[in-house]
């Protein structure tokens, strides 16, 4: 067992939906117990992503709490535990999804400063809604440059399952996202990407968002922070596993690593900010 | 409709979701209760990879059954402790860690929803649990549906360096004869071989481990008893042989593929057979793999369960035709 178990406020949390146009948009909040520092609102991964990233992402929301964060996390909808078919949504509708539950945090008694935490494609949308003025500080993690760019990588799970399936389909990713350009669903790990999807994530591009109503005097702060070796392979795939010996056997995979270092160097990022903006 | 379940079990906090149309009322509601529960393969949470559990529970609950998912201490939104490593926690799991906190959360549910019966389900090592879940001999437990099973306790290695290689399991013997068989074949492998970059040292480990698999297999030829790999999970063996004397209704579903067949029958199991007297189904789903989503399998795995439960434990909509 590592040694980042949550210390408290694990009793606290709980679990309920936000109705958003006829579907049920699930959601975890995470309270603390300590004097409330802010709020966060975490914007996790790509739906293909999100079933191997949950179990680090629930223990950073159980860091934050037992650092005196209230921290919320949501699922999309279409995604794991909200309503809906992922076909009929995109990411307009998830870019919806993360202002809802922001706004919801807002309606939360005491007003502190909100923090948006993206992961993947949640730090996309966090990149746009810090962009219409929503939020105080926007740390991004494993940010793609674009959303196309996001989906391009994750069509590498087609491609390995056609590999090893006895179907004669072996296309490459340009003739997958071609099918889609030609009006074609192309189903990638049991979810439906439609041509709308497709069309959609050219309009999101990090860092190329403009401000609309953001007032010149509101302050508002950008954390691009780059994980550790350790982090990033457990929150992106990205890596070798760096706790295997070299010249090791059949290396054993990781499930709950030790992120102590991780999570203090990204808390000590959000200290930072929030004295920045003369909150803390 | 969804809602959210958090139980208190055994000291552990466990979340979960219930899919039932009767929590909407504009829906009517209905009198018969046979429950149905849904527990993730390994690490994923409830909802399984590709949202494969909820797409079921979804399909479910139109046919009205109340339909539950729940995160297992430890995964997903439920606390709790578990180890670093996936093969590790994988183990746990199949030696039954999960089995305490199901014989509770079966009883609990069938308290509070006022099920008359339950169905338990289970993904891989979810499977193995809901197997386990036939141990306490409960009367409330009346099917069991099972997705991918794992009958091979995991092998859990340290980081460190190997001395002597082990022996090796069925999948391994499997993979290497694939292994084989495509190397033989390979240009490239000829021609590494006869410029002498060959990967000498894997040949000689191979060779070596095959021929030991290949003794042991000569040895249970012409034994009345079979003699089963040594990774073989035998408390799982021995609940999979308890709900088969009990003539506990059994879904089995796994992929189509040969190797998957040799694995099963490497256990003594006959995959794709149908066994009436034990009150077995087992259908094997073609073209996928191991997680049960790509080529179609996503909904033929729903309809699977639609067909059986409706055969097996009719409801007030049971007068539908079975989904082709």
């Amino acid at each position: 067992m590592n040694n980042i178990l949550p210390k408290n406020f694990e009793h606290l949390e709980y679990a309920d939906y936000l109705a958003i146009n006829g579907e049920q948009l699930y959601y975890v909040l995470h309270p603390t117990a300590l004097p409330l520092r802010a709020r966060i609102l975490l914007a996790g991964p790509f739906a293909t992503e999100r079933p191997h990233r949950y179990i680090s992402w629930v223990r950073w929301a159980r860091f934050l709490a037992a650092h005196g964060f209230e921290v919320m996390r949501f699922d999309y909808r279409g995604v794991g535990e909200s309503t809906g078919y992922f076909e009929n949504f995109g990411f307009e509708d998830w870019l919806n999804d993360l202002r809802h539950c922001a706004e919801w945090l807002d309606k939360r008694p005491l007003s502190v400063p909100l923090i948006i935490h993206g992961l993947g494609l949640g730090a996309l949308l966090g990149d746009k809604l810090l962009a219409y003025g929503i939020g105080n500080i926007l740390l991004t993690w494993l940010v793609p440059k674009s959303a196309r760019e996001m989906l391009y990588e994750q069509l590498k799970i087609k491609m390995a399952n056609n590999f090893i399936l006895p179907s004669n389909e072996r296309k490459t990713r340009d003739q997958f996202i071609a099918d889609l350009e030609a009006g074609q669903v192309v189903e990638v790990e049991g979810h439906n990407w439609t041509p709308n999807l497709w069309a959609e994530s050219g309009k999101y591009v990090f860092g190329k968002n403009q401000s609309p109503s953001q007032s010149p005097d509101t302050q508002r702060i950008r954390i691009d922070a780059e994980l550790d070796a350790l982090a990033a392979h457990t929150f992106g795939g990205v890596g070798p596993n760096p706790l295997r010996s070299s010249g090791g056997g059949s290396s054993m995979r990781l499930v709950n690593p030790d992120l102590t270092e991780c999570f203090n160097s990204n808390y000590g990022f959000l200290n930072s900010a929030l004295i920045k903006l003369g909150t803390n | 409709m969804r809602k959210v379940i958090q139980l208190d079990l055994l000291g552990h906090r466990m979340f979960g979701t219930l899919h039932d149309s009767s929590l909407d009322p504009s829906q009517p509601q209905r009198t018969y209760r046979t429950g149905v529960l849904l527990l993730s393969f390994g690490q994923q949470p409830r909802s399984w990879v590709g949202d494969l559990g909820s797409s079921i529970a979804d399909r479910l609950e139109k046919l009205g059954y109340p339909t539950f998912r729940f995160d297992m201490p430890g995964l997903g939104d439920s606390p709790g402790a578990i180890p670093i490593y996936l093969e590790e926690l994988w183990r746990d799991i199949l030696l039954g860690a999960h089995e305490p906190p199901l014989h509770a959360l079966c009883e609990n549910l069938a308290h509070l929803y006022s099920l008359k019966e339950l169905v338990v389900g289970g993904f891989c090592g979810g499977a193995v649990t809901a197997l386990y879940a036939i141990n306490a001999r409960s009367p409330l437990i009346k099917g069991l549906i099972l997705l991918e099973p794992e009958m091979a306790l995991v092998r859990t290695s340290s980081t460190t360096k190997s001395t002597m290689p082990e022996p090796l399991t069925v999948d391994a013997y499997q993979e290497n004869i694939d292994l084989i068989k495509s190397r033989i074949t390979s240009l490239y492998s000829w021609r590494r071989l006869i410029s002498a970059k060959a990967d000498f040292r894997f040949w000689h480990t191979l060779w070596f481990r095959l021929f030991d698999h290949a003794m042991r297999k000569i040895k249970s030829v012409g034994k009345r008893k079979k003699t089963l790999p040594p990774e073989t999970n035998q408390r799982m063996l021995n609940s999979w042989n308890l709900a088969r004397q009990l003539r506990i209704p059994t879904l089995v579903l796994s992929v189509a593929s040969i190797n998957r067949a040799k694995y099963y029958r490497a256990y003594g199991l006959n995959p794709g057979v149908e066994h009436l007297k034990s009150k077995l189904s087992w259908h094997q789903i073609p073209n996928t793999t191991h997680a049960l989503l790509t080529g179609g399998a996503k909904d033929l795995v729903g309809m699977h369960f639609e067909n059986w439960l409706k055969k097996n434990y009719p409801t007030q909509d049971s007068g539908k035709s079975l989904t082709t």
